[in-house]
């Protein structure tokens, strides 16, 4: 099923295997414009999806060597060979990234947060306030696509949250 | 000075003043030159205050004073202590403006010093930046989008910002597989080239070592603290840690999902039932499922108000803007759209209320079942139990001639033991035995009857064929044979004791061992225990270590900042080569000043010699000269020239030593001069809080001012001019030409006053019975009052300790009395009399007004020289006082006891009268103390009224009087 790897040349498969898997851990997949002159369009979405999914599997299911030897015999041992090895480099990777897919099986994940300092000079009602204000950007993600959740809090509120994610990091930590 | 003159004039050629290069000190600086200097050091310094001065000194005398003026006020504002004003710029003494510039110099700012000030490092580097960075965003004006120059662009633009998002990033590290150190080796992108985006990068890393960091940082804490108390080797550690975690994980997800159904015991997780476990399955393909307890109790929660969404509903349907349109029809229209939406809603939740019903129906039809459920699973296992006996009784069944014969064995071993055992114990007791037998044969055969259940015929037989046998062994054996069951038994209890015996052997041996093997654990724990807290030392001892280190190593990275801040010309070189500078200047000099002395000495010899060869000399030649002279013209011509010679010269000597101590005693003057400045001008106001060597220098440098417009008079040319000289502090005067009144007091007042350091204390006497009742004038005694106040002063004065203190008082009862108390001899003196009010006296301020009120205005309107009828006005008193002034001009420590008139009089000014003061004359004036008793006193002062007319009204006119009895 892999068979289309075989249109790469063998030099380059380790390299785009690489990139495979780098994509799999939340980096950037190869782009088509670097492999256009080897796959159509429709073959390198295919290539993309089954090489994905195989590594998947092959890490998800824990399989032995023979295993994972097992799914690519069609293919030449060459590519055989880059598989096996860019699998046995990355396994520990992959196996981590499918761990951190798991643990957000939860429906909201935070995926990212930014802040920003502002000194309020001024409001509706009082011509010199001079308070400071956090603004916290949550980028969450929810049933797979990223919402941005913007809050604004003054010193104390920002003294409570970090005093309620320092808690939970203690019981984090006692469960590492 | 020279080295401190140097070290000035470079500063200030730094400061960017121009000193041209033949200017070495401060003394030659012109005023032009100490003005620029000054302003530019104070541009330097506050560019604010030095901005309006100008450097250039005016020529304009008013414009010049007004720089010189706001420079030394500019000069005052940065902290310049010592005194300025615009004489230091424009008539400078050299001291002066040494320490002004020094002052300002040292205010100079150190651009190197302040580099050095700042964190070093990274950190450092980095915190510089954004504060540059925020400086000149703070420094730049806003300005909107379209007007943006490129610069500004950056600065204010937001092109340039990019989302703070983060991606996960492969750093290589050691370890692993071959095949990874092979990717890290070749394949593996560099970091800036992982993130999708190059922007995410700088995130990506940040929060990348963040993440370590804090890792790190979690794990010393946690392994300083409980790890090492485990005991255990940290990975043991961190894996049972995290079985822990684990089986805890564990335990709360057992408690919160459904119980799993029964199947195979391990092996792969159901799918539907991880479902059910975890939730709803999702609608959306790609994510996991999603839910939890919580979004289920959410989702439940919202279910149940379904009345709180038909109020929404209706509230919306209310809110809902009319349109301008048809009303009519609009109206009527949306009333049956609400209508219908209103009979929707009500068969909406008639259905939801159905579907609620149905929901708990099926709820409890669920649990029915799931009862129904268990009583079958039990019902099974009863079932089950049944039918594995009877698959072992069907096992039994095919050979059943073996099992018979075996069961028999079984029946007549049991029975044998039985029997022997009854025997052993209670002897033969036939008849009792048979029936005992028979119940036993009875309860076996019920017991088998009932096991087998099977062929009861059959068994039957056997059994009853088993018995007779049995029967028979029994009756056969009972009572034939005591004495060998004796014997067996006896047997057997030695083997019992012989086995005790053996048993006692070996435990001796393994209780040894054991309580050794104790030791030892104890032991072992004990060091264990001991290594523990070894290994806890260690920690935290490199733990310190580590610390220390990182403190020095940034100690050290601010070290070699600051050496490479500092300036190459500022090091301990140049300092030192400088300090041996002045020392060999030092030498030097000394070394002169020695030569000079020697040469001194010699020349004295020199002169010595030289006079007494002269004298010789001149002797020998006289007498040559003087056998021949009568004899021949020329000869006698020769010794007349010889003689005048002799007498020029001697002449010429004179005049030489004459010039000498003519020197000497210019010197001597000078001395004299500087010793009397010393003594009448330091206390000069010009010189306040300054020191001796300045005041000497700066009025001697007066004194050169004075010699250019002033001219000393001349004893024989300008003796026909009327003058006073006073010599040395008023050691000698020198009066010439003396004449008439003023001048003569002059002279007297002259020489009466003095300089040396003495007190006048003038005190008022005590409160008088008159005073106590609103009277002036008279001649009362004191009130108690008065007296304590005597007593007081009295006190006062012996603490005071003041040498030849002369007491005075004046000739009233009252002045006498207080100084009565002080017990020392006093001097009473007419002159310092009260004022005589004539026919006022006596009279309180009422009566007076009551009866003179012309006279108690017109003393309002002029009380200095008004006169009481047939008493006394304050002028009069002057005059009188006269003489007492003078008197205290001329004596040292003296008290004056006197009255409230005579002391205003005395001072010129009104003060508190009931307190003692403390006058101490210097060569400028006279310093005041006002010391107060604590002793208190009616008030007797009466202010001035407002009205002093004649015709005033009596309340007018009484207004400021004093309270009294």
């Amino acid at each position: 099923m892999l068979r289309l790897l075989e249109k790469l040349p063998p030099g380059q498969a380790l390299e785009f295997l690489h990139k495979i898997v780098d994509g799999i851990c939340g980096r950037a997949y190869p782009r088509y414009q670097d492999y256009g002159s080897a796959w159509s369009l429709t073959e390198w979405m295919e290539v993309l999806e089954e090489t994905v999914a195989y590594f998947k599997t092959a890490v998800g299911r824990n399989m032995s060597d023979e295993e994972v030897a097992e799914q690519v015999t069609e293919l030449n041992s060459n590519y055989q060979e880059a598989i096996t090895k860019c699998l046995k480099g990355r396994k520990e990777e992959i196996r981590n990234a499918l761990v951190e897919r798991v643990n957000a099986i939860s429906s909201t994940q935070l995926q990212d947060f930014d802040w920003q300092l502002k000194l309020a000079l001024s409001s509706d009602k009082i011509s010199m306030l001079q308070m400071p204000l956090l603004n916290l950007d949550l980028d969450v993600r929810e049933n797979g696509e990223i919402k941005p959740i913007s809050i604004e809090m003054n010193k104390e509120e920002l003294q409570n949250l970090i005093n309620a994610l320092e808690a939970a990091n203690k019981v984090v930590l006692q469960l590492k | 000075m020279e080295e401190v003159d140097k070290i000035l004039i470079h500063s200030l050629r730094q400061a960017g003043t121009l000193v041209p290069p033949e200017i070495q000190s401060v003394r030659d600086f012109p005023p032009e030159l100490v003005v620029e200097a000054a302003v530019r050091c104070v541009r330097v310094v506050r560019p604010a205050l030095g901005a309006p001065l100008s450097t250039l000194l005016p020529p304009g005398m008013s414009a010049r004073f007004r720089l010189a003026s706001d420079l030394a006020s500019a000069c005052q504002e940065l902290g310049f202590s010592g005194d300025v004003g615009y004489q230091t710029f424009l008539y400078s003494s050299e001291h002066d403006t040494r320490r002004l510039l020094l002052f300002l110099v040292e205010k100079l700012p150190r651009d190197e010093a302040e580099g050095g000030a700042e964190p070093p490092g990274k950190s450092g580097t980095l915190l510089r930046a954004i504060s540059a960075c925020i400086r000149d965003q703070l420094g730049t004006p806003w300005v909107p989008p379209r007007c943006r120059t490129p610069r500004f662009q950056r600065l204010q633009g937001v092109g340039h910002l990019h989302p703070f998002s983060t991606c996960p990033l492969i750093l290589p590290h050691t370890g692993g597989s071959p095949e990874l150190q092979e990717y890290f080796r070749g394949a593996a992108p560099p970091v800036p080239a992982q993130p999708p985006q190059p922007a995410r990068a700088p995130p990506a890393l940040l929060e990348t070592h963040t993440a370590q960091l804090s890792t790190h940082h979690n794990w010393e804490t946690e392994w300083g603290s409980i790890g090492l108390a485990s005991r255990l080797p940290p990975q043991e550690y961190v894996g049972r840690k995290r079985l822990q975690a684990r089986l805890r994980a564990l335990e709360s997800l057992r408690q919160a999902c459904p119980p799993r159904p029964y199947g195979p015991p391990e092996g792969s997780l159901d799918p539907a039932w991880l479902q059910g476990a975890f939730g709803a399955g999702g609608e959306t393909g790609g994510a996991l499922p999603k839910g939890s307890r919580f979004t289920r109790t959410q989702h439940l929660t919202h279910e149940q108000d379904p009345q709180v969404l038909l109020q929404q509903v209706r509230v919306a349907a209310e809110a809902l803007p009319p349109s301008k349109g048809s009303e009519e029809g609009m109206g009527m229209r949306q009333a049956g759209e609400e209508a219908a939406l209103e009979a929707t809603l009500a068969r909406l939740e008639v259905e939801i209320e159905g579907r609620r019903g149905e929901a708990q129906a099926a709820q409890l039809g669920l649990a029915q079942a799931e009862a129904e459920v268990r009583q079958g699973r039990l019902a099974l296992g009863s079932r089950q139990d049944a039918l594995r006996l009877k698959a072992q009784a069907l096992e039994l069944l095919p050979d059943a001639q073996g099992n018979l014969a075996k069961l028999q064995l079984v029946v007549e071993a049991i029975s044998g033991v039985f029997w022997g055992v009854l025997m052993a114990h209670f002897g033969v007791l036939p008849a009792r035995w048979q029936l005992v037998v028979e119940a036993f044969t009875g309860v076996f055969w019920g017991v088998l009857t009932a096991r087998s259940g099977v062929l009861p015929a059959r068994w039957q037989l056997v059994v009853e064929a088993f018995t007779g046998v049995f029967w028979g062994v029994l009756t056969a054996r009972s009572g034939v044979l005591p004495a060998r069951w004796q014997l067996v038994v006896e047997a057997s209890s030695q083997r019992i004791v012989s086995l005790a015996g053996q048993w006692e052997r070996h435990r001796g041996p393994l209780l040894a061992e054991y309580r050794h093997l104790r030791a030892l654990r104890d032991s072992a724990q004990l060091e264990s225990s001991r290594r523990l807290s070894e290994i806890r030392a260690l920690h935290e001892r490199s733990c310190s270590a580590a610390d220390e280190a990182r403190r020095k190593e940034e100690l050290y990275k601010q070290l070699v900042l600051e050496l490479e801040a500092l300036p190459r010309d500022i090091s301990r070189a140049v300092y030192t080569r400088r300090i041996l500078e002045i020392v060999g200047n030092i030498r030097k000099q000394k070394e002169e000043i020695g030569k000079i002395l020697v040469d001194t000495r010699v020349l004295q010899k020199e002169i010595n010699t030289l006079v007494g060869k002269l004298e010789r000399t001149f002797s020998v030649t006289d007498e040559l000269l003087f056998k021949d002279a009568k004899r021949d013209e020329v000869v006698r011509k020769a010794y007349k020239y010889l003689a005048a010679l002799h007498e020029n010269c001697a002449q010429l000597i004179h005049t030489i030593e004459d010039t000498g101590t003519i020197q000497r005693e210019i010197r001597d003057l000078e001395e004299q001069i500087e010793e009397n400045i010393r003594q009448v001008k330091l206390s000069s106001p010009d010189y306040k809080g300054c020191a001796q060597e300045e005041v000497v220098a700066d009025f001697l440098k007066r004194i050169d001012c004075y010699k250019a417009t002033y001219e000393p008079l001349d004893d024989q040319l300008d003796s026909d001019l009327s003058y006073i000289k006073i010599f040395d502090v008023g050691v000698r005067y020198l009066a010439n030409r003396v004449q008439g009144h003023v001048q003569s007091r002059t002279v007297y007042y002259l020489m009466n006053i003095h300089v040396t350091p003495r007190a006048i204390y003038l005190s008022r006497h005590g409160e008088s019975q008159l005073n106590l009742r609103g009277r002036i004038g008279g001649d009362s005694g004191l009130s108690p009052r008065g007296r304590q106040y005597a007593t007081a002063l009295a006190e006062f004065i012996r603490n005071q300790h003041i040498r030849d203190l002369k007491v005075w008082t004046s000739h009233m009862k009252r002045t006498i009395e207080t100084a009565e108390a002080l017990d020392v001899p006093y001097e009473q003196w007419k002159a310092l009399n009260e004022l005589d009010a004539g026919v006022c006296e006596e009279m309180s301020y009422e009566e007076i007004q009551a009866r003179y009120p012309q006279e108690f205005a017109l003393r309002d309107q002029d009380k200095y020289r008004y006169r009481y009828p047939k008493g006394e006005s304050y002028e009069d008193l002057v005059q009188r006082l006269e003489p007492v002034i003078m008197e205290l001009e001329r004596q040292e420590n003296v008290l004056v006891i006197c009255h409230q008139a005579v002391m205003r009089c005395l001072l010129a000014y009104f003060l508190d009268k009931s307190a003692v003061l403390k006058l101490t004359p210097v060569a400028y004036g006279c310093e005041v103390e006002s010391i107060f008793l604590n002793v208190e006193a009616v008030n007797t002062h009466r202010e001035r009224p407002q009205n002093v007319d004649v015709s005033r009204a009596t309340a007018e006119a009484l207004l400021t009087v004093p309270d009294h009895y």
